[in-house]
């Protein structure tokens, strides 16, 4: 008796370890999957998926008014931290701020040096002194005082490219009425 | 460069150094020719455009600095030469040019101050976001990392402390921005700047740009401290 009592007893942790194991193991991917879904998605990058996200713009520019490309891009920059899709964290400082995790250095240019010239093109006040100003900020950010123009990068080639023609007026469509 | 420390805070001895490195003091290096970079700070259009048209937008001290070396016309300046030789190829006669206008960026005492204005304005950019953070720094030490974005622009610096910053968290980022050694060990450690910048310029360009910043941060670190070597 006695000893089925003990070989009982014995076995009887068994259970509670199994439970154990299993609340750690779903502890460990809970925590795994929340850590994923707090990490920002700008850290996910690949250079494909941010010259698409480069050309889609580009082609979004096109074919619509500023205020028009701005809200396009909003409702774009939701979709990309929902969906959590691979962008380059460096087309983020330039189109899309929301998305830069909040400990980057970089949100001060993106919000304080970017964003102000930027309203102002859209708005069409002072269009064209707005963008010298933009160009100016975003090639020296990006090269200091010595390097040359031609060693930008290709966001910041597309987003002086997209505002530029903002700037000048050369993407008004009939439908604009201005 | 005296006057430039006491007019916009910038160390004389880092400015001293940094143009040393851009230009060897040579007030008109790439004077004549088609290089971008022209003068003692190796100066571009764009450079010089942040001191005309946006000249105060990180410090409110630089327009009266900027005007009053510039006296009697006041900004802007530009690349103007009083004269030039009469056949231009590089190095041509340098020596016997004239001094420049005050207006003109060959002008020594004009690029002294627009050099300086232009490396404050990066300090104010980098000390601007910390601040923001929260992230503690030593000034000092802050300057060397202004002398790193003079050279390959603020965005090589701050994508650089971002990725300290994340990796590592915000202690270590101050830990780092208080020590002068350890700053100087990162911004000349080629693999460790790879692969904090790793995505900012494709492979060749990339190649280039960090072996030319570790030459110069190797240079104009031992030369304001000789003791900071990594």
């Amino acid at each position: 008796m006695t000893q089925r009592r003990r070989r009982g007893s014995g076995l009887s942790w068994i259970g509670p370890a199994a439970l154990s194991l299993a609340a750690i193991g779903a502890a460990i991917w809970g925590t795994r999957l929340w850590l994923l879904s707090q990490s920002p998605s700008v850290t996910q990058t690949t250079p494909e998926a941010s010259a698409k996200v480069l050309e889609e713009l580009e082609t979004l520019s096109q074919r619509s008014s500023a205020q028009a490309f701005e809200s396009a891009r909003a409702e774009q920059a939701i979709r990309l931290q929902t969906s959590q899709s691979a962008v380059d964290g460096f087309a983020a400082v330039y189109f899309f701020p929301e998305l830069l995790p909040a400990q980057s250095l970089e949100r001060d240019f993106a919000y304080l040096e970017l964003k102000p010239e930027l309203a102002q093109i859209r708005q069409g006040q002072n269009a064209r002194e707005a963008f010298r100003l933009l160009e100016n900020r975003v090639t020296t950010y990006e090269l200091g005082a010595a390097g040359g123009l031609e060693d930008l990068s290709p966001e910041a080639r597309t987003f002086l490219k997209i505002y530029g023609r903002y700037a000048t007026g050369l993407n008004r469509s009939p439908a604009d009425g201005r | 460069m005296s006057a430039a420390e006491a007019r916009l805070g910038v160390p004389r001895a880092l400015l001293w150094c940094i143009l040393f490195q851009e230009s060897r003091m040579d007030a008109f290096k790439n004077a004549f020719g088609d290089v971008a970079a022209k003068g003692m700070g190796q100066f571009t259009p764009n450079a010089l455009a942040e001191i005309n048209q946006d000249t105060n937008h990180y410090d409110s001290r630089t327009l009266a600095v900027m005007t009053e070396v510039t006296q009697p016309k006041g900004l802007p300046i530009d690349f103007g030469l009083k004269s030039r030789p009469r056949v231009e190829r590089p190095g041509y006669r340098k020596k016997q040019l004239p001094d420049q206008q005050p207006t003109s960026y060959f002008n020594g005492r004009t690029a002294v101050f627009a050099s300086a204005a232009f490396l404050n304005n990066r300090y104010q950019q980098i000390k601007r976001a910390l601040d923001r953070q929260g992230v503690s720094y030593d000034r000092e030490v802050l300057w060397l990392y202004a002398a790193a974005a003079y050279n390959k622009g603020s965005r090589t610096v701050l994508v650089l402390l971002t990725d300290y910053y994340l990796s590592r968290g915000e202690r270590a980022l101050s830990r780092l921005l208080t020590d002068g050694s350890q700053s100087v060990a990162l911004l000349t450690h080629e693999k460790l700047l790879h692969a904090a910048l790793k995505d900012l310029w494709r492979k060749r360009r990339r190649d280039n740009y960090l072996e030319e910043m570790t030459r110069n941060m190797q240079a104009i670190s031992s030369c304001v401290n000789p003791e900071i070597r990594s």
